[in-house]
């Protein structure tokens, strides 16, 4: 394995589009090839080089490749999206589309990010030691195909629209939540550790949904069928099941319709 | 009635239509508003749901449809009325369905007007029914038509690129791109930011140059770095204005325009043509409309 | 119009209005027109060992309007992955931003069809509500030259003139629609079932009343014929079936098309055809449902290959993600619910409606795989190439930048057998089709019958579009094929046909190389009428405005300068 270093040597005035800063764009580069990969920042092409140090060479291949940014990215967009191996990490903040698109590896952030972070991702992990903003594994607008694979753990709390058309993979946000969890949903799973508003599982079709905390507004097209005792990332509880959205279709399956599942800590 | 005074006398409640010869008579009117607004008066049911629960209201109505029971009270409405409204809605023989800013400009957005939509489909399985937006201001519209056709987008559209067009509400909106310093420079055209944008947004875009183009003073003209006022399309200029329902109007202009004060058209001609000079390019879409010639009013000109 | 003089040399010209197979000559432009010989002054393109053919002609495609640009604002994901669609080159040109895949902005649009050579383009239904917003879309599509279609099979006044019998009155109101509109001919689209589709109902039969207008669909369609030579347009009907898209179908589109018999063609345009029925591929099912799909082109083609008064296009599926559009309202409806995915509905009051649906044609999806074996059968089994012409329904069953790749699968059955073999149910593909068993590979000759000098002729414009006689637009494609030496690899062939070498549009190299270099000199074609007064069909038309219409009759007719290049066929009908 191999590391690249980019040391933050100036704010950008707008923001910085850094869709280069991936595993995949530096694989066998070396730091002067790394500088000199193009970003944007409004419309004026600039290069990594102008608004990073970049030491160490990056390693044959993106999955022998690790990106460490040591300092703030906060107004840098784009870090990690669409890369297929290797690693990412961020000492500080990032900001929207952290690992859209992304295929595979993992992106770790240690503070906050903002919105559209793993935006139809497919497959790899992403760790957010801070907050996310709005759109977390979320579909593209429009789209009807969301996140289809991989894991995304936000140990902060999140805003709205969370899982939107998702497929497959995790979402799991550790604190509070604000609305539209899972909304058109056919597929994947969502684990909330906190509280939610509402707006829980609206328009979902299949999938899952835990919530330890409380919803403040349920939905009225989920029923509760029963009560069950659950492993839920690591954690073994009570929960009431619930299915829905009863107001959405269904598909049938030898027959049966299938619901999407919403359990709630009893 | 009041957002829009015509709609209701030419369009919606009262007009007597080729199938309903008796105009209101033949018609019932649900509001769905959270005030006692002078419609909700006018309506035959007045849902007055909490503030903000729009989302669950159209989702129990769909449960309903869908033939299952909710809970006793969605967004403060009794059950008995969400399902007798429901069935109003499905033995209706047509159904419109029309929404404003109240839904779309609260928590959630798109997803309100989504979930109308979604009911909007549903009722298509019993009988015939539509949802159409009372979009807020005039010809707002156009615009939407003519950048969908230019670039593929309505709205909130980043051009930044040269390559392609990008578009993501959230990022591209323009609040969006004010409270997050996303850009250096303000224009302001047919609109009037300085009453309609939150004031951290203004404040933000005034650190940079701010330019009005409108035929009027307004909050955003007096806070202006540079005020260019136009021509009024529909009065004393003529063109096509697209109405809420998407339909082109051919207006024609009824009064003679100020001298000296450019069409919208002429002013970013003008602008285009002085870019051109100064990036030393060549202004090969003014040669492209030099045949396009306007009509004028002869009544006035 | 350029008067610059440009002599094309030393290529293989495939031109059948000439019956030109592959011939050297050359070919002389001037003043934008075909011409017999320039002076040694003329800007010499050397064509050797490429391939010469007129500008193609596109006689149905969903390219402006209303139901388009819906199908742009709703799908921003169309946009998303189309990638950097503006070359350095294109930018430091001033040609415009492009965007979207299967329902392009109109600007790439217009470039796209440059550069696969393409000089004009018919808009396949126009509502005639909203032309002036069509007219206002082929302003901004650079180069190509369009027409549009204006729709009529659910039009309150013809259903109301023809339960009637009224002919004559028809054709008035046709005329009248079409000089206000400034339309090309007449579309008729799901005849009746639309207009059902008010109620939410469709006519799925020849004979299914429409409700409330008390007519069927088979008064329709005769009338339209009738109305349409007595008018003596330069196109015939053009007629989207009832009972589109559904399995079994094959035997409503036989016996739709033999309405065609008694008709007698009249118009002084040089077209032979009363009726053109579109996108034949979604009309020629069989099979009792999905389960049982079935192709049956073979008996459809058939009856399209004895009658001589039938012109069609294929309507090739390209198993691309694509949207789905059509003034077909019902069909929409019915095919949002087999999908789910999102579905846009517009009713147009006393005219027509429209629906806009995404769909992915999944070639791991049985059906999906037998409709792309349907619309390759159907062209392969015609005897007349000049009567069936390429379409792909743009963007229906895909998007009109796959017609290289739809002349490759004509072209190659190697290139048919590779798709065949990669589908996951190969074997029950093969069981409802015949496409396995045909040998069949068509000639460049045949693909330019399809693409150039058939539609055409079948639009009533042989003498200005689709052939390279002197006296012609001079528009001129330049393919990097040799005639005499065709590649082996069928992706060549696709290739060349997506990126022209070189395009000239009404004399003017437009497209060298596959970039676009002008914005060409493009033109809107519509057909006025003359005819004398039908004092009755004024009165109908002023009351039904006064009543009925929220518009009013003087801001209806689209004015001159929406339309402001335009090429006007002018039809003299006597009293
Ligand atoms: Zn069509």
């Amino acid at each position: 394995m191999a590391t690249v270093t980019l040391k933050p040597t100036k704010v950008p005035e707008l923001m910085l589009e850094g869709y280069s800063i991936t595993p995949d764009a530096f694989a066998g580069k070396t730091p002067a090839q790394i500088a000199a990969l193009p970003a944007h920042e409004g419309k004026i092409h600039v290069t990594l080089g102008d608004f990073f140090e970049v030491s160490g060479n990056a390693g044959a291949t993106a999955a022998e490749t690790d990106i460490v940014i040591a300092g703030d990215c906060t107004r840098v967009k784009y870090i990690g999206s669409k890369m297929t191996a290797g690693t990412v990490k961020v000492n500080g903040n990032a900001d929207m589309y952290v690992g859209g698109w992304m295929k595979g590896g993992k992106i770790h952030i240690t503070g906050n990010v903002d919105s559209f972070c793993g935006m139809q991702m497919q497959g790899g992990e992403i760790l957010i030691d801070g907050n996310a903003q709005n759109y977390v594994g979320c579909a593209y607008r429009g789209d009807w195909r969301g996140m289809k694979g991989g894991t995304i753990r936000i140990k902060g709390s999140a805003g709205n629209d969370i899982g939107t058309f998702m497929l497959g993979g995790t979402i799991i946000i550790e604190k509070d939540t604000f609305i539209h969890v899972s909304t058109h949903a056919e597929g994947g799973t969502v684990i909330l550790k906190g509280d939610v508003e509402g707006r829980v599982g609206g328009q979902m079709v299949k999938g899952t949904i835990y919530v330890f905390g409380t919803i403040k507004f349920m939905m009225p097209g989920f029923k509760k069928v029963d009560r069950v005792e659950l492993e839920v990332d690591g954690t073994k509880a009570t929960f009431d099941h619930y299915i829905g959205d009863l107001g959405e279709r269904h598909p049938k399956s030898k027959g049966k319709e299938i619901f999407a599942d919403l359990y709630v800590k009893a | 009635m009041h957002a829009h005074p015509r709609h209701t006398s030419r369009y919606s409640i009262f007009p007597r239509g080729f199938f309903t010869p008796k105009g209101q008579m033949q018609r019932t009117i649900i509001s769905i508003d959270p005030r006692q607004t002078d419609t909700a008066k006018l309506a035959d049911i007045h849902l007055m749901l909490n503030q903000g629960h729009d989302y669950e209201l159209f989702d129990a109505f769909r449960t309903v449809l869908r033939g299952y029971d909710i809970p006793d009270e969605v967004a403060g409405i009794k059950k008995e009325v969400i399902v007798k409204s429901a069935e109003i809605m499905k033995k209706a023989k047509f159904c419109m369905i029309f929404f404003g800013m109240g839904c779309t400009h609260t928590d959630g957005h798109n997803h309100n007007i989504d979930a109308a939509i979604s009911l909007t489909r549903d009722l298509n399985n019993h009988t015939k029914a539509s949802i159409m937006a009372m979009r807020g201001h005039y010809n707002i519209t156009g615009p939407g038509q003519v950048w969908s056709w230019q670039f593929g987008f309505p709205y909130c559209i980043d051009l930044s690129k040269g390559t392609h067009a990008h578009m993501n509400p959230g990022e591209t909106s323009s609040i969006d791109l004010a409270m997050r310093d996303e850009v250096d420079c303000f224009v302001n055209v047919g609109t009037d930011a300085g009453a309609h944008f939150p004031i951290p947004a203004v404040k933000h875009l005034k650190k940079h140059p701010f330019i009005t183009v409108d035929p009027n003073f307004c909050m955003a003209s007096e806070i202006s770095d540079l005020h260019i006022p136009v021509r009024i399309a529909g009065v004393d200029e003529p063109g096509v204005v697209y109405r809420m329902d998407n339909v082109p109007i051919q207006f024609r202009s009824v009064i003679k325009g100020l001298p000296g004060v450019p069409s919208d058209e002429e002013l970013f001609d003008l602008v285009y043509e002085r870019m051109c000079e100064l990036t030393k390019t060549e202004p090969v879409w003014l040669a492209a409309k030099a045949d396009r010639k306007y009509p004028q009013n002869p009544a006035v000109s | 119009m350029t008067s610059g003089e440009i002599i094309i040399k030393g290529g293989f010209v495939v031109d059948p209005t000439r019956k030109m197979e592959g011939d050297i000559t050359d070919i002389a432009i001037k003043d934008g027109k075909i011409v017999d010989k320039v002076s040694s002054s003329a800007k010499v393109i050397d064509a050797k060992g490429k391939t010469v053919m007129a500008g193609g002609v596109d006689v149905h495609a969903h390219v402006a309007g209303p139901k388009v640009n819906v199908g742009r604002l709703f799908r921003p994901e169309d946009k998303l992955l189309s990638g950097v669609c503006r070359s350095a080159m294109a930018q430091k040109n001033g040609a415009r931003m492009e965007s979207g895949f299967s329902i392009p902005s109109t600007f790439k649009t217009g470039y796209d069809y440059a550069r696969m050579g393409y000089a004009f383009v018919m808009e396949a239904a126009m509502p005639p509500l909203y032309s002036p917003h069509i007219h206002e879309e082929i302003h901004d599509t650079p180069i190509i030259d369009e027409g549009a279609l204006p729709v009529f099979g659910n039009n309150w006044f013809v259903m109301d003139y023809l339960k009637k019998g009224e002919i004559e009155n028809t054709a008035a109101y046709i005329a009248w629609l079409l000089n206000v509109t400034k339309g090309f001919g007449v579309k008729c689209v799901n005849p009746g079932g639309t207009a059902a589709w008010g109620w939410g109902l469709n006519c799925l039969s020849l004979d299914d009343v429409v409700p409330y207008f008390d007519t069927t669909p088979r008064e329709i369609i005769t009338g339209l014929l009738k109305a349409n030579e007595y008018l003596g347009l330069p196109h015939s009907m053009h007629i989207h079936q009832n009972n589109l898209g559904n399995p079994g179908n094959y035997q409503l589109t036989i016996d739709s098309l033999k309405l065609a018999e008694g008709i007698k063609t009249k118009n002084k345009f040089g077209r032979e055809q009363v009726m053109h029925s579109t996108h034949l591929q979604f009309h020629s099912y069989g099979g009792t449902g999905w389960g049982d799909f079935e192709s049956k082109a073979k008996e459809v083609m058939d009856y399209v290959n004895k009658n001589k008064a039938i012109t069609v296009d294929t309507g090739n599926v390209t198993l691309d993600e694509t949207t789905t559009m059509t003034a077909d309202g019902p069909f929409e409806h019915h095919l949002h619910s087999l999908n789910h995915l999102k579905w846009v509905n517009v009713d147009v009051e006393m005219e027509t409606a429209a629906g806009v649906v995404p769909y992915v044609y999944d070639p791991n999806i049985k059906v999906c795989d037998i409709q792309w074996a349907i619309g390759l059968e159907l062209a392969l089994y015609a005897k007349d190439m000049n009567r069936i012409f390429l379409t792909t329904d743009h963007p229906n069953a895909g998007p009109f930048t796959r017609y290289p790749r739809v002349i490759k699968w004509l072209m190659s059955k190697k290139a048919r057998e590779a798709v065949l073999d990669s589908f996951k149910h190969k074997d029950k593909v093969i069981d409802a089709t015949t496409l396995h068993t045909i040998d069949r590979e068509l000639t460049l000759y045949e693909i330019a019958q399809m693409t150039r000098s058939g539609p055409a002729k079948c639009l009533g414009m042989s003498n200005i579009y689709g052939g390279l006689a002197p006296g012609m637009n001079a528009d001129v494609g330049i393919f990097d094929l040799n005639y005499k030496n065709m590649p082996s690899d069928p992706e060549k062939i696709e290739k060349a046909f997506q990126r022209a070498a070189c395009f000239i549009k009404s004399g003017e190299i437009v497209v060298k190389d596959g970039e676009v270099l002008s914005r060409g000199h493009k033109k809107t074609v519509w057909v006025h009428v003359n005819m004398p007064e039908n004092l009755q069909v004024k009165r109908d038309i002023t009351q039904s405005f006064t009543k009925d219409y929220t518009v009013s009759l003087v801001n209806y007719p689209v004015r001159d300068y929406l339309a402001p290049h335009p090429f006007v066929l002018e039809v003299d009908v006597e009293a």
